[in-house]
């Protein structure tokens, strides 16, 4: 996943490459048009429910759930990265 | 093509209750046997009879209860040794194959492994029997290499050949692979293994359960397997070698039973097995082992291997009419144990996996704890249908119905020559950014941006 920032903190320009099934690879995608010009703190606080929310609340189970939180987890650990913070989110 | 059983398939599915469980409202089709069987209620209530009638700890109480526990813990032992062909001062009872390959590379490797040893794998290799050889190489300061495949997914004799030169301390080689199906010559490799000096390991996880075994006729210094993939509990397996081999071993771990003497500042150990055989031991689950081994001995392993190369064959002749299907492994069913690993067109494995689901089959995907087999395949992932006794030509059958259906969910074209997308992928607006960056060079893989799907 690549992010270009402006102004600091917004998300201007966002993109991904990916390979992997389809859950994971439509959740990465909505996510890039959800996060377009976005703040860096939005991403911050994406939760599991918001990606759930996002996808149209499909029935996941504890193995599938982990393709639809892929992308918000490789987007988070970017964002954390880039603002030199640690990641203190918890998985559940 | 024929449809023939070696043995009442209906009368065996009965001892099964859990193949009469629907799921998602579908029958049960149940093709994930590698990873682990189902169990008959002649194991079920091996395991009911001993916590409801002699549950009791072992080797020191000697109260009724005590002696009966132990009793039919060593019963357990003789048949399950006499199943592979092995002494029952042989076996040790361990967690499953997992803890057994871990059991040589503690108590034998870091005795025996010397700096600048070399510890020979395969490529076809189970996590299990490369990532102990792996730590163990890493902690000896050994160097660990891997034997390479021919095309067809067998072992390629020449690249063993070479690296045997090596003279390597230890060889590590699967009886059947858990993603190819190859059935491994292994008694020839051992015997060249041998010849160059070599102690060797042979993973039987998924050998055990599907063709008869017989230990002395491998060769082997070392055999291991698990209980839970030949219709046994989960928690038990074993680790097989001769009484001589296990005597010059270190212990594994320490702690009651596996001592002779104890005095404050040393101990001496147990005769073998028991100096493997740390705490209070899985007395259930070892019980649970014996009555698995006593029904497969009851059908007759012949029986049993000689039905699934009938499924075998069957399944890669009608899965063969899916477009798209391509099948990992050798391609002679007689070459190969009841495991089928494929792909279907670039459906990704764990769609495949969730659309069987939703018409009861189970399956694995993903990378079926091989990764380096899986690189060298060149595939992120692949889906397995795994058989056993109590798979029926029925099972194929929906087998074949799903992948079919799910061709059918990701719209692929019906066309004989075309394996891939119709032509929606295709619709798609362009991407709005997709020149930045472009100077750099991304992998050649679809590549999705905001506004693109």
């Amino acid at each position: 996943m690549q992010i270009r920032v402006g102004d600091g903190r917004t998300i201007k320009e966002i993109r991904f490459t990916g390979k992997g099934c389809a859950i994971s690879q439509a959740s990465a995608s909505m996510l890039t048009e959800l996060a377009k010009g976005k703040n860096l703190d939005w991403v911050k606080a994406l939760s599991k429910e918001d990606i759930v929310g996002m996808l149209g609340n499909p029935e996941l189970g504890p193995s599938r759930i982990k393709c639809a939180l892929l992308g918000m987890k490789v987007l988070k650990t970017g964002v954390y990265g880039y603002l030199g913070t640690k990641m203190t989110d918890t998985e559940d | 093509m024929l449809k023939t059983e070696a043995f009442d398939v209906e009368a065996v599915r009965r001892d099964f209750p859990i193949l009469a469980r629907k799921v998602r409202g579908k029958r049960l089709v149940y093709l994930d046997n590698a990873a682990t069987t189902q169990k008959p209620t002649q194991v079920i209530q091996s395991l009911v009879d001993y916590y409801s009638r002699y549950n009791s700890n072992i080797h020191r109480s000697v109260h009724t209860l005590g002696e009966e526990a132990t009793e039919a813990h060593e019963s357990a032992r003789k048949r399950v040794a006499g199943f592979v062909g092995a002494s029952p001062k042989g076996l040790v009872f361990t967690r499953g194959t997992t803890e057994s390959t871990n059991l040589v590379r503690f108590a034998w490797g870091e005795r025996f492994v010397k700096k600048e040893d070399t510890i020979l794998a395969t490529t076809m290799e189970h996590h299990s029997n490369i990532v102990p050889w792996q730590l163990l190489a890493r902690k000896q300061g050994a160097a660990l290499k891997l034997v390479s495949l021919k095309p067809d997914g067998t072992l390629d004799m020449e690249s063993l050949e070479g690296l045997l030169r090596l003279s390597p301390s230890l060889v590590a080689v699967t009886h059947c692979s858990n993603v190819l199906g190859t059935i491994n010559d292994v008694q020839k490799v051992c015997s060249m293994a041998k010849a160059a000096g070599a102690v060797t390991v042979v993973d039987g996880a998924q050998a055990v359960p599907h063709v008869s075994v017989d230990v002395g006729e491998i060769g082997c210094d070392f055999y291991a397997f698990s209980g839970h993939k030949m219709l046994g509990p989960t928690g038990i397996g074993a680790l097989v070698s001769s009484k001589e081999t296990l005597e010059a071993m270190d212990p594994f771990q320490g702690g009651g039973e596996m001592i002779r003497e104890v005095f404050p500042d040393h101990a001496t150990w147990n005769d073998v097995p028991y100096k493997f055989e740390a705490g209070t031991v899985n007395i259930a689950d070892a019980i649970g082992l014996g009555a698995a081994v006593d029904y497969l001995e009851r059908i007759g392993m012949d029986k049993v291997r000689s039905h699934e190369v009938a499924l075998v064959a069957y399944a890669m002749e009608e899965l063969a009419k899916v477009k798209g299907f391509s099948l990992y492994g050798p391609s002679d069913p007689e070459a190969r144990c009841g495991v089928l690993a494929f792909n279907v067109a670039d459906i990704h494995p764990h769609d495949l996996a969730t659309i069987l689901d939703e018409e009861g089959i189970a399956i694995r995907s993903g990378h079926h704890c091989a990764q380096p087999l899986m690189r060298w395949l060149d595939v992120s992932a692949a889906s397995r249908a795994s058989l056993y006794l109590y798979n029926s030509y029925d099972d194929i059958d929906a087998l074949k119905a799903g992948l079919e259906k799910a061709r059918r969910v990701f719209k692929l074209c019906a066309a004989p020559t075309c394996t891939g997308r119709s032509s929606w992928t295709t619709t798609g607006t362009p991407a709005t950014s997709g020149s930045w960056r472009s100077s750099t060079s991304l992998p050649a893989t679809p590549t999705r941006s905001a506004g693109t799907r």
